[in-house]
Parts: structure tokens; C-alpha cells; sequence
């Protein structure tokens, strides 16, 4: 059901008059995230709302499920994925008002915050009592903790500290009934359980399609003394991925693997011709972090496995210098934007994960299928755990290379399957990718429509997205809101 | 030239709205609201120029941009989201007119300065009549129609600093008797004083609005600067507003008739550059006018060559002469949007004041964030600029800076009502005034 102007006043009426929006410009600006698809396609929602408390989202919660209104709960709005984009119209929940930090607890390893927080700025407070968050998504200056359980992000210390789900120890949810649970235990505050079936775990990466988020318990870690780098580039593909394997192989655990291919060597070099990299076909990064000791230690080993394979190698524990060769790999998403004049950057394809042995032939079959459509695909990730990012270059301007762009991205997702992969390693399904979850999962698709059932029985959750309903694919929202309609109607 | 048409197109493309922009626009972080921030306004750009959307709504939205750059410096894919929404305004402009009190203001009184100092004049006589017996310390403060919170303004100043005529201020040289009694106050003249010495150098000033109608002892100050380090200053007769104001609004119309004006008036005399002490006006000749088309944008792009902020003439051109004069006080400095993120100005105004003798500098939190001023975005927007305004004046206090000092007058204006408001015991002061006063203390 749309909501209409006396429904607007009923939100406005429970939540106060500043936090419902319904104008036109409003409308339009929540339309849209990163997505390739939300790009080329407008989701209005017919209203915004802005709660400030689990109460208020509960109060929401309750009138939307009364009226089967859609609520699409976001964050940020930096996904690349759809996912936060209000596919079947009705409500967006903008969450970014909730960005508290309840209570920091170092001593029992945890905090306690609202979904709004930015990570950045969560990581900045905890850096006072010399604690962090691991999980360092890109995004890390405007992405929320809502957004990164409910997609369970990661970022390039992935490989040593793992994704969000690790850190995540309970989850106050309001359902789309506007109850409201604990899960992980209510009040508790130990680092493990085993206590019921793992709901915690359930809720962390079901992209809003279960419940709201509002409040979030999670684990922190020391943070490391300190850091250091190692740069090492490689003559061929395969020789960097060979690199890896044996770095592993040597009993050696850096925190980071960043590779970049001769594409994006090129691309960084571009955009900022004071990075002095190799002329290579690969470049790897390795971070490794620890006691000042430590970090020698492990530095020096990984430039001695890495020597024998590479035209180059480098390694610091220098601060500055650290930054400096960082620099080459920070950069390099901009610089990709910034390769080609009267093209921008695609967000489809950006995110496939492969086994860690199939990386070189990832890259050299990206660059493939960047030639055959006639497009250049700047490529770089994280190695070591196969998570590769391309970026897709296209004229959305030019309606024949937007269909190149489609083609090209779809290829790079099938290729992901192919090489014994998944379409997504740490930005979600949401909507781009949910053409690929039959395929991904088979019949465990079904148990996944089973437990979306199972919480949201009328389907107003973040409704389209992920595949979750049992309607044909390829069925129009428009089809599927008409449905909806008749629906209620019947009743 | 404004972006518009086909390279409009491409730049709103170019936006992939990674949201990046949501960590740095000032007036996002304090609104949260998505129409507040570059990738929402680029998008309602867009639906305009498409025949999408419009209406009052958009016209709100869109005056909500300071044009700090914060999001081009930020932004990962080089999006230049000031320019966009300045494209949307003139835009609107284009369909809907400026609306009367934007007309009055740009048209009616930026653009005319004998209607600008004409005003300034009433207003300062009307201030002396009528606060009287307010010392002029007390930072008298006005409640505008419109704004909830009173705002602090200037003491008007009884005649604006440019004289009817074209004025040459050369180093010891003569002075109009009022330049002159306010260099000397008591102070001695620069050097070489007592007799006329061949300047090494002559230099064009282009004083901009709120110096020469507001703030004039700005302007004092950069001229003593100038002429105490050899330099022979020349204020032309009729230049007038750089133009920014109208064409911030979208007026193109205006700032493209006064950018000529400015052309004209300062290219009827030789001399070795343009000197600019306010940010807005520099990005005015560095940036806006050079991007005209025609005759007149090659004009500009030759003159542009020759235009300096007041800080890097000074230690980029000039063997900067140092005060010798001891000024001891704590001083803070913050960067305008238009010098740090559009032209890359930092260390300049900072080396400056390293330079002077007992001064004791203090870097304050986010220096380079906006104060909140953005023209007649405070005009228009009060309450947010405050909002703005308040983390900035938080920052400098916390140095405990006795004077917060900068580039632009237009900050100036806004750190004084934002120190004065906040209770805090600081004076908000020019760059050139700061050098001067240590000039002063030469014995």
C-alpha cells in the first residue's frame, strides 16, 4: 500500500512532525545508492522516516505492518548493491539519526552502540582506550554499523581479522510486527554462547529483510603496537599468486594482501604521478602488524619468500613511508573513476570472490571480457582472501554501452561461479545480485524463503531484494505491487 | 562560464554516489538530511535539467550549498558539486526569474557601488545616532528580519576605503589624509618615511566589497603591508563586486556585466600583478573569470596569471620583510574554503605569522573546515550558519587563541558574530591586519 497524506500525518502524528519527510526533492534524493542499477533506474519512496529510538522504530514498525506498507531500512546509502533502495516505494527508515555509543567496555572486550554510528567515528572514539573495530570497509568515513552487520562487511584485514559477523555478539531487532528482541542473550555480556539457535548470526548479512537493527553488541580487539609494509611486484600474474600461497605456506599471517594489476598500477600512477610503483604486471601488499618486533620479523620473511619470485621488493615499519606506499593502494578506487575522460565508474561485478589459487586467472579473464565489450576494467582487491573489486568503466550516456556494461558485468559474476567463487564477498545481494541466488544456492534458497516467512509473514521488509520472493524472476515491481493490492483488497 | 549543456552532463555522470561527500559537507553533518549533501543536490541537478523536477522546493534545496568545495576535495571521482549546484541556480534563474529581494540584493545593490556605499553610509550614521552610548567594543548585535538568533555586525565605517578617484599609496609616500591617519595612529610609517624611495615594485589592489564597505582598516592594512615591504599600491577607480554573489545565486546575467567592469577598470594601468585579500574575490579572478568564453575570458586568463592572494605575493614574490616589532599574543588561523580547497592556500598566511616576533601560533582543530559565512548563504540560511559557525568557533577557542585569524574578510565578519555570540574573549582578524600591528610595534 502507498502511503498517502493522512497516513504521513499518522507517522507524523507518533513521531513528531521533523521526522517524516514527503516532499518531492526528499523523495528523489532517497532514491538511489551506488548501484549500477541505481543509476539507471529511479525508487522513489512515498516517505522518508527518521527515527531516533528503538521505541519510535517499533511505533513505525507497528503502522506500517497494519497498513502492509513496504519499509526499506538504510543506513548511509553507500551500497553498491540496491540494497537500501525502496524497491516496491512506501517507507525508507533512515537510521543514521540512531548513532550513539552507548557504553564502551574494554575491560569485557565490547561496546554497545546504535545502528548509525559511523565506523570511522566508532573507531575513532575506541582508538582513545587503544581498541578498535577490525572490519575496515572503504567506506569507513560515511558507511554505518547497521550497514555493515546487515551486510556483513569487511575490508582488506579481512584475511587476519575476519568479516563483521565475528564481531557481533547480540542485536536488539525490532520486527516488522514492532516487537522488539535480544538476541545473543538479553542483558548478557559474555563473548560466547551457545544458548538457542544463533539469531545473532541469522540477522548479520540478512540485508533488513528480517528486522530493524537498534542497537548492536559488539566485540573490540587491542589495537595492534604496530604496523608495517611490505610491496613486492611481479612480472606475471601467476608468480604474485604464487607469492601468497607460499607467504601461507612459510607459517606467516599478515594482517592485509592487497594486489593490484597492471591496470590499476597504471590507474594509480595516473591520478597521482608522485607514487613511484613498478612497471609490473602485478603488485602485492602485504600488511602484517603486531609488536615492534614482531612486525620486523614477519616483514623480513615475507620480502625473503617474496624475493625469488619478484623483480622488486620493498619493506618499512617506517610510519611515513608506510603511508606513502598505502597511498598507492588508497587511491586506486578514485583513480579508476579517473582513467578515461566522459566515463564513470560502474558498481556491478565489483565484488566476486574466488579461491585464493584462481586469482592470476581471474584477473588476466577480467581483462578478457573487458576487450570483448569494448570497456576498460580497472581490477585490484584482496588477495588474500580472493575478494576481488573491478571497476567497470561505461558512458552511461550511450545507451549501447550501458547494454556492453550489463553483458560485462554479468560475465565477471558468472565467472566468479565458474572458477568455484560467489558473486559477492563483502557488499551483499540486494538487488543486483539476486539473479544469481538460485544458482548460488539451489534448494537452500527455499530455506531462506522459509525463514523470511517465518519473521516477516507479509513481506513489508526490504521487500525484492535477494530474491526471497516466490515469484517468477523477471516479474516487474509494478506487477508484483498490483499483487500486493488485490491482496489486501481480497482480504 | 558557468558548466552547462553537454559538460554539465558528463560532470553530473561522473557522480557515482558513493556518498563520500556525507563525511565532510558541513551543512549535511549538521542537517543529516540527504537533500543537504553533493550527491543529493547533483542529483536534483539533474532531474532539472531533464525537465524532471522543479519548483520552490528545488530553489530551497539548492540555496542550502555554502560552495566550501569541501565535497570536490573529498570526493573520489573529482566531482565538482559546487559548480554543479551553481549550474542548477542559474538554472533556475533562467526559468523563474531572481525573485525580488535576490534582485535587490544582487542587482540592486552589489552591482551598483554608489548604491552599495551610499548605504553603507546611512547605516553608519545610523548606528552612530542610535548607539551612541554603546562602546564600540561591545560587539553590537542585530536581530535581522528572518533570523531567530541576533547577529553581530560591524561597526560601519563612515566612508568606504576607496576614494572617489584612482589612489596611489607608494612606499613613504603621500597618503589621503584619511589612509593616512589611520596608518599612523600611533605608529611610524613604514620604512623610508621621511623621504619618497623608488618602490621595487607596483601592484594593482582589488579590494573587493566587504573590505572597502565594512571593513576598510582590511584594507589599510594591506596597503601599509605592501608599501612597508617596497611595493607601490594603486587602487583603481571603478572596480566594484567581483561578481560571486550574483553568480552564486545563478544571476549570470549580473557577474558576467560586473566581471567586465573589473576587467576594464583594472587593466587601464601597468603594473607588476593584481593583489586579492579576500578568498571569494580571488576565486572570482582565478577560477570564474578565466572559464568565460570569447574575447573576455582571454583577457581574463592573461590577467589571471597576474593575480595573487595577498599571502602569496608576499612570501612567493616578495623577499617578505618581517616585522621587527614584538606582538605577543596566542593566534590561531583558519583557512577559508576558497583559499585551502580551492587554490591549495595553507602554509602561505601560516609562515607569515611564524614570522613575527612573539607571536605564538596555534593550529586549531579542523582549520580548513567552513566557518559557516558563504556570502549570502548566511543571509539566507542564518540558522544553519550558525550551526556551522559554532563548531568552528568551538575549535579556535580551545586553542585559546586571543585573536582567530584569516584570509577573507567575509570570515572575519562571520568569526566576530560567531565569538561574540559564543561569549568567547578573541578577536576575529585579517592576516594584513595581524602583520600590521606588528609593524607598528617597530620601535
Amino acid at each position: 500500500m502507498k502511503v498517502d497524506g493522512a497516513l504521513a500525518l499518522e507517522f507524523q502524528k507518533q513521531l513528531g512532525a521533523g521526522k517524516v519527510l514527503t516532499k518531492e526533492t526528499e523523495m528523489a534524493c532517497y532514491a538511489f545508492d551506488s548501484s549500477f542499477l541505481g543509476q539507471l533506474t529511479e525508487y522513489r519512496p512515498d516517505a522518508v522516516v527518521k527515527p531516533d529510538s528503538a521505541g519510535e522504530v517499533a511505533a513505525v514498525m507497528r503502522l506500517a505492518s497494519r497498513h502492509r506498507i513496504p519499509v526499506t531500512p538504510r543506513g548511509a546509502g553507500t551500497a553498491q548493491t540496491g540494497g537500501a533502495v525502496p524497491v516496491r516505494g512506501g517507507i525508507v527508515l533512515d537510521l543514521s539519526s540512531l548513532n550513539r555509543i552507548i557504553e564502551v567496555d574494554t575491560d569485557n572486550l565490547q561496546v554497545l552502540v546504535e545502528p548509525g554510528i559511523v565506523h570511522a567515528d566508532l573507531n575513532a572514539h575506541l582508538a582513545r582506550f587503544g581498541f578498535f573495530f577490525p572490519p575496515d570497509p572503504g567506506s569507513s568515513r560515511m558507511c554505518t554499523l547497521g550497514g555493515m552487520v546487515s551486510n556483513n562487511s569487511s575490508g582488506m584485514r579481512a584475511v587476519k581479522y575476519g568479516t563483521t559477523r565475528q564481531y557481533v555478539l547480540g542485536l536488539e531487532v525490532v520486527l516488522p510486527g514492532g516487537e522488539i528482541i535480544w538476541t545473543g542473550v538479553k542483558g548478557s555480556k559474555a563473548l560466547k554462547t551457545v544458548s538457542g539457535y544463533d539469531l545473532t548470526q541469522l540477522m548479520v548479512g540478512s540485508e533488513g529483510t528480517l528486522g530493524i537493527i537498534t542497537k548492536i553488541r559488539l566485540k573490540i580487539l587491542p589495537m595492534p603496537e604496530k604496523r608495517g609494509l611490505v610491496l613486492a611486484a611481479f612480472d606475471t600474474l601467476e608468480k604474485s599468486g604464487e607469492a601468497v600461497i607460499s607467504v601461507f605456506r612459510n607459517r606467516l599471517f599478515p594482517s592485509a594482501i592487497e594486489i593490484l594489476d597492471k591496470t590499476a598500477i597504471r590507474a594509480a600512477m595516473l591520478y597521482k604521478p608522485d607514487i613511484v610503483l613498478p612497471q609490473a604486471e602485478a603488485a602485492l601488499l602485504f600488511e602484517v602488524d603486531g609488536s615492534p618486533a614482531d612486525v620486523v620479523y614477519q616483514a623480513e620473511k615475507i620480502a625473503g619468500v617474496c624475493g625469488p619470485l619478484a623483480g622488486h621488493v620493498e619493506w618499512t615499519d617506517d610510519p611515513v613511508k608506510f603511508g606513502k606506499l598505502w597511498q598507492a593502494r588508497q587511491v586506486v578506487g578514485a583513480a579508476a573513476a579517473r582513467v578515461k575522460p566522459g566515463v564513470t565508474r560502474v558498481y556491478d561485478g565489483e565484488d566476486i570472490c574466488v579461491p585464493i589459487t584462481k586469482v592470476p586467472q581471474a584477473l588476466r579473464r577480467i581483462q578478457e571480457i573487458g576487450a570483448r565489450h569494448g570497456l576498460t576494467i580497472v581490477t585490484y582487491g584482496h588477495i588474500g582472501d580472493g575478494n576481488l573489486h573491478s571497476a567497470v568503466m561505461a558512458n552511461l550516456r550511450d545507451p549501447a554501452e550501458v547494454e556492453h556494461a550489463r553483458q560485462a558485468t554479468d560475465d565477471i559474476h558468472r565467472l566468479a561461479l565458474e572458477l568455484g567463487g560467489t558473486t559477492t564477498g563483502e557488499h551483499g545481494v540486494g538487488l543486483t545480485r539476486a539473479k544469481y541466488m538460485e544458482e548460488e544456492h539451489g534448494l537452500a534458497l527455499e530455506v531462506m524463503r522459509g525463514i523470511k516467512k517465518a519473521f516477516d509473514p507479509d513481506n513489508i521488509l526490504n521487500p525484492g531484494k535477494m530474491a526471497l520472493e516466490t515469484v517468477a524472476m523477471g516479474e516487474t515491481a509494478s506487477d508484483k505491487t498490483a499483487q500486493d493490492k488485490t491482496a489486501v483488497e481480497r482480504e | 562560464m558557468a558548466l552547462s549543456g553537454e559538460a554539465l552532463a558528463v560532470e553530473i555522470m561522473k557522480c557515482v554516489r558513493c556518498g563520500q561527500c556525507r563525511a565532510v559537507c558541513p551543512v549535511f553533518l549538521e542537517s543529516g538530511a540527504e537533500t543537504d549533501v553533493a550527491r543529493g543536490r547533483i542529483f536534483l541537478v539533474k532531474l532539472l535539467m531533464e525537465g524532471r523536477l522543479d519548483g520552490k522546493d528545488l530553489d530551497g534545496a539548492l540555496s542550502r550549498c555554502l560552495g566550501c568545495k569541501s565535497c570536490f576535495q573529498e570526493c573520489p571521482s573529482g566531482v565538482k558539486g559546487d559548480q554543479i549546484v551553481l549550474a542548477g541556480r542559474a538554472e533556475m534563474v533562467l526559468r523563474h526569474g531572481l525573485g525580488w529581494m535576490k534582485r535587490g540584493l544582487y542587482r540592486g545593490v552589489l552591482g551598483r557601488p554608489k548604491v552599495f556605499g551610499a548605504m553603507v553610509g546611512l547605516g553608519s550614521l545610523a548606528q552612530r545616532v542610535a548607539l551612541a552610548r554603546v562602546p564600540r567594543d561591545s560587539g553590537i548585535r542585530l536581530r535581522l528580519p528572518g533570523n531567530r538568533v541576533p547577529r553581530t555586525i560591524p561597526w560601519l565605517p563612515r566612508r568606504p576605503l576607496r576614494p572617489k578617484g584612482t589612489a596611489t599609496y607608494s612606499p613613504g609616500g603621500e597618503l589621503d589624509q584619511e589612509t593616512r591617519s589611520a596608518l599612523t595612529q600611533g605608529a611610524r610609517m613604514g620604512p623610508g618615511a621621511e623621504g619618497k624611495t623608488a618602490p621595487r615594485r607596483r601592484v594593482l589592489y582589488f579590494t573587493g566589497c566587504l573590505t572597502n564597505y565594512l571593513y576598510p582598516r582590511i584594507g589599510r592594512a594591506v596597503i601599509d603591508v605592501l608599501n612597508r615591504n617596497g611595493v607601490e599600491v594603486i587602487v583603481p577607480a571603478d572596480q566594484t563586486c567581483c561578481g560571486l554573489p550574483a553568480r552564486g545565486a545563478g544571476d549570470l546575467e549580473t557577474a558576467d556585466r560586473l566581471m567586465a567592469a573589473n576587467l576594464e577598470a583594472m587593466s587601464r594601468y601597468e603594473a607588476d600583478a593584481i593583489i586579492v585579500s579576500c578568498a571569494t574575490c580571488l576565486t572570482s579572478w582565478k577560477e570564474d573569470y578565466p572559464a568565460a568564453g570569447g574575447t573576455l575570458g582571454e583577457r581574463a586568463r592573461d590577467m589571471a596569471a597576474k593575480v595573487y592572494d595577498f599571502s602569496q605575493y608576499l612570501t612567493e614574490v616578495l623577499e617578505f620583510q618581517p616585522p621587527e616589532g614584538a606582538l605577543a599574543m596566542r593566534v590561531t588561523y583558519h583557512d577559508p574554503c576558497h583559499h585551502f580547497k580551492g587554490m591549495q592556500i595553507k602554509k602561505e598566511p601560516r609562515k607569515l605569522l611564524k614570522a613575527v616576533p612573539g607571536l605564538e601560533f596555534k593550529e586549531m582543530a579542523e582549520a580548513e573546515r567552513c566557518c559557516g559565512f558563504a556570502g549570502s548563504f548566511s543571509v539566507w540560511n542564518y540558522d544553519l550558519a550558525v550551526k556551522i559557525n559554532d563548531r568552528k568557533i568551538k575549535n579556535a577557542a580551545a586553542t585559546g587563541a586571543e585573536a582567530v585569524v584569516t584570509g577573507c574578510p567575509g570570515c572575519v565578519m562571520h568569526l566576530a558574530d560567531g565569538l561574540n555570540r559564543n561569549q568567547v574573549p578573541a578577536r576575529a582578524l585579517h592576516l594584513a591586519e595581524v602583520l600590521e600591528m606588528a609593524y607598528q610595534k617597530e620601535k
